[in-house]
């Protein structure tokens, strides 16, 4: 998943709203506590992801990622629910079991564990589609820029911008090295051949990234790179980020008013 | 609530005493541009190892502890490895952190906590080792710490209180002990990987 052009609202918020609604969106899916409230922010949330109109590719990915963390949220609370009063209706090992069963404490299935496991997949899913909204709205860069704005150390801003170059540098040179390999008659079929396969790619892989790496810190060090950049992008506060600054914080609030009285 | 708040407190607490500590032996040197370049480099090679489980491998009840530490602690190792210095462990989690949460997962500060933890642990284990992975018993002591603070840390506290999600304490046992023995594999893995590696990185191979 990455960026789409659009002109959305969310293409529109600076990045720095974007990393404010973030945590505001994170605070409200740790404090929100009803199914009602976790099912109006799933809605909202799924709303602004139709919203930047993604292809069809992109709700696949959507649709696999909820399916399975809805089957692993049911499948976990279901088994490990431990509120009263829980209802069991499959039994997986009984308590009076040899060993496991004095263990474990016997190991069931329990109705309103299951309930309760489709409930918290809702804080799942709201947190799926907000990192969707903001992946497909915001480049890596901007991104970058606007932690560095809200005080992240610009050398790790620096560390961040040479990650991201890294990691199609790093598919390029795995295809390149798995064919040399192969050339020379490494067979990668079979888990031994994989295995195999990893032990022999993954060093030259990283000494090749590591030459890489040496040119990249000598070409900053000959241009005088202390850390400090000058960008090309201004960042600048719209009106529509203004309004987004306000209504979080009352929304986050009003969340936690809700909860706490 | 509180006691995730209060965890957080003890992280950024054990992250002063690290700071200390290091100060206090002098162990602090800034790093140069090819050594944050390195730590970069291993940030992103963290992420592609880690890549498989996005897509549902961590979701696998059980065993995924054990698959997902083993890539991840012998990437770790193997970039410390290359750049021994105080800061390097926290630098190369926190920037894998940040990297994944820039390109797929969007910005929580949320989780922060949780990977300062995971290098502030590994900082405070080297600064009283006095010991930079320079031996294999080193290595594996790192991992099995490294193991044992993040998954007792994730779900006794992060899952719980992030994602309100409740595990038996049977069940954090296991994956708890998966992790342990998977970040130990996984470290020895990394310092027999990180041999070569080091010998072209130190005597100009590369």
């Amino acid at each position: 998943m990455k960026y789409l052009n659009g002109d959305s609202v969310f293409h529109r918020l600076d990045a720095r709203t974007k990393i404010f609604l973030s945590l505001t969106l994170a605070c409200l899916v740790v404090v929100l506590n009803t199914a009602g409230s976790l099912f109006a922010l799933f809605i909202l949330l799924l709303g602004s992801f139709f919203l930047i109109r993604p292809p069809a590719s992109y709700i696949r990915t959507m649709l696999y990622l909820m399916t399975v963390a809805l089957f692993a949220t049911l499948i976990s609370q279901g088994l490990f629910y431990y509120f009263e009063p829980r209802t069991p209706i499959f039994t997986i090992i009984r308590s009076d079991t040899p060993v496991i069963g004095r263990l474990t404490g016997g190991v069931y299935l329990y109705r309103e564990g299951l309930f309760y496991g489709a409930i918290q997949s809702m804080r799942l899913f709201s947190a799926a589609l907000l990192s969707m909204i903001i992946v497909m709205t915001t480049y890596p860069s901007d991104l970058i820029l606007g932690l560095n704005k809200l005080g992240i150390p610009e050398k790790l801003g620096f560390m961040l911008t040479i990650s991201i170059r890294f990691l199609p540098l790093f598919m390029e040179g795995t295809k390149r090295i798995i064919t040399a390999q192969k050339l020379r008659g490494l067979r990668l079929k079979g888990l031994r051949g994989g295995i195999k396969g990893f032990r022999y790619l993954v060093v030259p892989l990283t000494i090749d990234c590591l030459r890489k790496a040496r040119r990249i810190a000598l070409a900053a060090e000959v241009r005088g790179f202390t850390g400090k950049r000058t960008e090309i992008k201004e960042v600048r506060f719209t009106s529509l980020d203004w309004i987004a600054l306000i209504v979080m914080p009352m929304a986050l609030a009003l969340a936690i008013w809700q909860r706490f009285r | 609530m509180s006691a995730y708040t209060g965890s957080m407190i003890l992280v950024f607490i054990l992250g002063g005493i690290v700071f200390y500590g290091a100060m206090k032996r002098r162990i602090i040197q800034s790093f140069s541009l090819q050594e944050i370049v390195t730590i970069a480099l291993f940030c992103s090679l963290l992420y592609i190892a880690t890549v498989p489980f996005k897509f549902g491998l961590s979701r696998i009840p059980f065993i995924q502890a054990f698959i997902f530490s083993i890539p991840f602690t012998a990437v770790l190792v193997a970039g410390i490895r290359l750049v021994p210095k105080c800061g390097t462990a926290t630098l190369i989690i926190f920037g894998n952190s940040l990297l994944s949460q820039i390109i797929s997962r969007g910005i929580n500060p949320l989780w922060w906590p949780y990977a300062l933890l995971a290098g502030f642990v590994l900082e405070l284990y080297f600064l009283i080792s006095r010991n930079y992975l320079e031996t294999r018993m080193n290595a594996l002591g790192a991992g099995l710490l490294r193991g044992f603070v993040v998954y007792i840390y994730f779900y006794f506290l992060s899952a719980p209180f992030i994602w309100h999600l409740h595990y038996a304490f049977w069940y954090v046992c296991i994956q708890t002990i998966q992790g342990i023995a998977g970040s130990g594999i996984g470290a020895l893995i990394g310092f027999a990987v990180s041999r070569p590696i080091r010998n072209a990185y130190r005597h100009g191979g590369i």
